[in-house]
């Protein structure tokens, strides 16, 4: 009966330790454990070298206070157009030229974020920065077909 | 058969009081009436019995696994095979969690860059 208890338990402990040791090491920690896991996760899905990737985040440090600024404008401009919209039901000049800034924002961003993707993409192998560009642009610049944002109701 | 009338077996019940012994129990009835739920007293030990003798699929059948799990050769695949079971799923969970840390990651790098998705 003993035996019996052993063999039944055993069988337990080793499932346990083998889903254990499977489980930690066909999860990618390393990405998480990284300091800018985004831009390790960048070097690890567009094959980056050490120095490529160094420049990728250099490329980056010199982007993001541009980024922050941007982020301030929008917000900044997101804010005024609210107001002038909850202040009337008619569209005035000042709805107008707030329409024409968030639009001139937005091109002045797109064109920020298109000059950081060109230089990302040059520091990749060349396939790889092709792919790089097309992924970002899909995902910031170009907008879905209408029909893939449709939900059926 | 024609046998001659001394070897001829003695009949038990003679034609000549058949009849009326067969009268008097045609008038036979009984009177007595039986217990309350008496129907249902039999059928219960019918059940009782039946249960008593009826062998026990489960228990025989561990008892079966029991034995052939104390031969080496079973508790070698026995245990071989909760390794395997260990070993896939801890693969499997492992790959999903993977995927979905990428997911994540991917979907936080486009916020980062771009400053219509960042978060606010």
């Amino acid at each position: 009966m003993k035996r019996l208890l052993l063999i039944l338990i055993s069988g337990l402990m080793l499932a346990i330790a083998g889903f254990a040791a499977t489980y930690f090491s066909a999860t990618t920690h390393s990405l998480e454990k990284n300091s800018k896991p985004e831009l390790a996760w960048l070097k690890e899905q567009y094959q980056l070298n050490d120095e490529q990737y160094a420049r990728v985040c250099e490329l980056y440090a010199a982007y993001h206070p541009k980024c922050l600024e941007m982020c301030r404008e929008i917000d900044a401009e997101n804010a005024r157009l609210k107001i002038l919209l909850a202040s009337t039901n008619v569209v005035t000049p000042e709805i107008k030229q707030a329409l024409a800034d968030t639009s001139q924002l937005r091109n002045k961003c797109q064109a920020n974020m298109l000059n950081h993707f060109y230089q990302v993409s040059q520091v990749m192998p060349p396939d790889e920065g092709k792919r790089y560009l097309a992924w970002m642009q899909k995902e910031t610049l170009i907008p879905a077909p209408m029909s893939e944002n449709q939900t059926t109701k | 058969m024609n046998l001659p009338p001394k070897q001829r077996m003695k009949n038990n019940f003679p034609v000549e009081n058949d009849k009326p012994v067969r009268k008097l129990l045609s008038e036979w009835r009984v009177v007595a009436k039986l217990p309350p739920r008496f129907q249902e007293g039999v059928w219960e030990r019918i059940g009782n019995f039946e249960k008593q003798f009826a062998p026990n699929v489960w228990s025989a059948a561990w008892k079966q696994f029991a034995t052939l799990l104390t031969r080496p050769a079973f508790a070698t695949a026995y245990l071989t095979i909760f390794l395997l079971i260990g070993v896939s799923a801890g693969c499997e969970r492992g790959e999903s969690k993977t995927a979905h840390i990428k997911s994540d990651l991917q979907a936080r790098y486009v916020q980062m860059v771009d400053p219509y998705q960042a978060p606010r």
